[in-house]
């Protein structure tokens, strides 16, 4: 959805790198040759015969070098008659990333997206996944990782403790929703946030039937969660 | 402040995740909004029957995908018979105007053929291979036809 929202309003990464399909052949296809291994013992008239046979592997490769393609970057053949070849590279720093498609038959780069055709939100997106995976500032970067992580597993224990040490013996001890206040901006912040983000929108989702299904028809439950 | 960064990292997991299961529908002619490429187009003319020993053109029709006839920097065809390709023999075509090349040629032993068209703008470069018979095709000549495979080899000798 967001990478959808963003590449379509053209402020997001490119088609095709992330979302979106990559570009076809540009010649016919009447004039591609037929595959002559599937047909070799049957009598195949000069016709069929006739026709273009994609390019080899080590032209891709020279493709790439003469584009200057970083050296991680991986060959995904074509999957179709009219397919490309793309060139996909996802290294360690965001602005090394490059995504080109290459005509099979002609060898024409149709397409070549690298960081700096990314635009705005493409280019944040890139540089979060890549410090996110700790490889665009190396050690440094890890250790940040690390440290947050460490961080993030001692609010989750701390947290379990403190609340352990305070809650009152009968209930979770969660306050009531107080009296003539509502959470109507929060819950529409929660619904779009939600839409943008299905994984996010099923958790809710998940919670609110647990809550309607379980919480609120067991007496038990519902007492233990102060409703 | 530790809530706020575990609230951001929460958010962070889930934006990501939701990179990663996301590959539903996007609307057409995106690409229109981020660089595209002024993409050199051929397409290689051959007669459909070529007979021995008989004089045929072979023609390359270049164009450019913004619709403008093409400013080569550079064209040569090869041409060669299946498995004997010979490196560095190549033809200068004649410009006949609007973006056709020509060579005329003549081939006195019949079988499986190929030609290829390297050209290149300041832009884009193309190298198409084209296959083509010579001469009368008999059923025997088929079996003799993993033209392809020889091909692939032929080229990561050198």
């Amino acid at each position: 959805m967001a990478q959808n929202i963003a590449t379509n309003s053209g402020t997001g990464y490119p088609p095709s790198i992330w979302v979106g399909s990559a570009p076809t052949t540009t010649v016919k296809t009447k004039d591609i040759a037929d595959v002559p291994w599937a047909a070799q013992n049957l009598l195949v008239p000069t016709s069929t015969i006739q026709g273009y046979i994609p390019v080899s592997i080590d032209e891709i490769v020279q493709i790439a070098q003469q584009n200057n393609v970083h050296p991680t970057y991986e060959v995904i053949y074509p999957r179709s008659k009219e397919g490309v070849f793309t060139l996909s590279a996802f290294p360690p720093k965001a602005k090394d990333e490059a995504t080109i498609h290459i005509d099979q038959y002609t060898g024409a780069i149709l397409a070549d997206y690298r960081y700096e055709h990314y635009e705005f939100v493409g280019k944040v997106m890139a540089w979060g996944i890549t410090i996110h995976k700790g490889l665009e500032y190396g050690l440094v970067n890890q250790i940040a990782l690390l440290m947050l992580s460490l961080g993030i597993i001692a609010v989750v224990i701390s947290g379990v403790v403190l609340w352990w040490k305070r809650k009152p013996k009968a209930h979770i001890g969660a306050p009531k929703l107080p009296e003539g206040k509502t959470a109507k901006g929060f819950f529409a912040l929660m619904v779009v946030m939600g839409i943008i983000f299905p994984l996010f929108g099923l958790s809710i989702v998940f919670a609110l039937i647990i809550e309607w299904l379980i919480i609120k028809r067991v007496d038990k439950f519902k007492k233990f969660f102060n409703h | 402040m530790i809530t706020v960064i575990k609230k951001f990292y929460i958010g962070f997991t889930i934006f990501f995740l939701s990179i990663i299961i996301m590959g539903c529908s996007l609307n057409e002619g995106t690409e229109e909004f981020y660089r595209q490429e002024n993409v050199l187009k051929v397409e290689i003319i051959i007669p459909e029957e070529i007979e021995t020993g008989e004089g045929f053109d072979i023609q390359a029709l270049m164009s450019q995908s913004d619709g403008e006839v093409p400013e080569l920097e550079n064209i040569k065809f090869y041409i060669w018979k299946d498995g004997e390709r010979e490196e560095n023999q190549s033809f200068q075509p004649e410009h006949v105007g609007n973006g056709m090349y020509t060579i005329n040629s003549m081939i006195h032993k019949e079988g499986l053929y190929f030609v290829k068209v390297e050209a290149n703008t300041n832009q884009s470069k193309v190298l198409p291979t084209k296959q083509f018979m010579v001469g009368a095709q008999l059923e025997e000549d088929m079996d003799a036809f993993p033209s392809r495979i020889d091909e692939v080899q032929h080229e990561s000798h050198h």
